[in-house]
């Protein structure tokens, strides 16, 4: 695929994903019903979880591009796990942010050091690591290296975040979806959480293409000013 | 630009500069903006409360503590913003690079 066929593929997603938050916003406030015991407030997980998947998403894709990286060292696949990277630290930072005003209401505090918060913390830093690490290095290619290694060790941590509330005593609500015995939630609110996941990838992959093609006339723009100078 | 200069002598006269007058003109629509944004807020958060169809006495408790309510908007607009932001900055610097080319 071009450069400007990633751009135009990147806008058109993007768009969808955005006409697609706006009917995710119309169903969370208009049509799915509200929870019994938690109350409207449990209307945040609707844009918590699919924010908390794709931030999964977001690593994964990058450690699998860092270590392709690794591999055959393709700067392009340097560029997509950046890039992922970028995304993933959106998303963690609003699964970062929402979690908390939920928690505030429901266990009557934004913070607590229970096993998922504090490795959903060491996440957003791992995308935080990541950026810091490729870009401290006066050889840039060493630094790309670092990073890659960063992103693969980063992935390593989702399973754990997944499984301590498995695992541990913990405050966090158990998985409702991605259970072995299938999923317990109301037909309603299983809808409205499977798009909002949709959307939420949607938008991440639309960006994810916008931004790469950014990436990639950046570095055709170097490699010119280079061959020039 | 005889015009131009025209104004210029009339905003003078008022005793406002032009870059003044340019950010007054500003500062008026941003609150233009900030207050219609806010509006929209309000609203919305009085339809959810109607649309999540809350029995009487529990809306009497809503309206003791409407922060739940308040939690839930702000993480909604968390998610616009995040998004917002990030089209926003790939936007600039996509235009960053198409300055350095052009020039």
């Amino acid at each position: 695929m071009t450069t400007a066929g990633m751009r135009r593929g990147g806008i058109v997603l993007t768009v969808l994903g955005l006409a697609g938050l706006i009917a995710l916003y119309w169903m969370c406030f208009f049509w799915v019903s509200t929870e019994v015991n938690q109350g409207v407030v449990q209307r945040i997980f609707y844009v918590h979880v699919p924010a908390a998947w794709t931030s999964f998403l977001a690593i994964g894709f990058a450690a699998l591009a860092s270590g392709m990286y690794l591999w055959l060292r393709d700067d392009r696949l340097d560029r997509a796990a950046l890039c992922a990277i970028e995304g993933g630290l959106v998303f963690a930072t609003l699964v970062l942010t929402t979690g908390p005003l939920w928690g505030k209401i429901a266990w009557g505090t934004y913070w607590t050091w229970e096993p998922r918060l504090t490795l959903t913390l060491l996440l957003w830093f791992i995308f935080v690591g990541y950026i810091m690490v490729r870009n401290s290095t006066e050889d840039p290619d060493k630094g790309k290296r670092f990073a890659a290694v960063v992103a693969i060790i980063g992935a390593m941590d989702i399973p754990f975040i997944h499984l301590s509330v498995v695992w541990f005593r913990s405050l966090h609500p158990e998985p409702v979806v991605a259970k072995p015995d299938g999923p317990t939630l109301p037909g309603d609110m299983l809808v409205t959480l499977l798009f909002g996941v949709l959307v939420f990838s949607l938008l991440f992959f639309g960006l994810f293409l916008f931004r790469y093609a950014v990436e990639a006339l950046r570095a055709e723009a170097d490699l010119r000013s280079r061959s020039t100078a | 630009m005889r015009s131009r200069h025209f104004g210029r002598k009339l905003i003078s006269a008022r005793g406002l500069q032009p870059d003044n007058k340019m950010i007054m003109k500003n500062i008026v629509l941003r609150s233009l903006l900030l207050s219609l944004a806010g509006l929209a807020v309000t609203s919305a958060v009085t339809f959810a409360q109607e649309a999540a169809g809350v029995p009487p006495q529990v809306n009497r408790l809503a309206e003791q503590n409407l922060r739940a309510y308040w939690h839930v908007f702000a993480a909604y607009a968390l998610v616009i913003l995040m998004i917002g932001g990030w089209v926003i900055s790939i936007a600039r610097r996509l235009r960053a690079i198409e300055d350095r080319g052009v020039e």
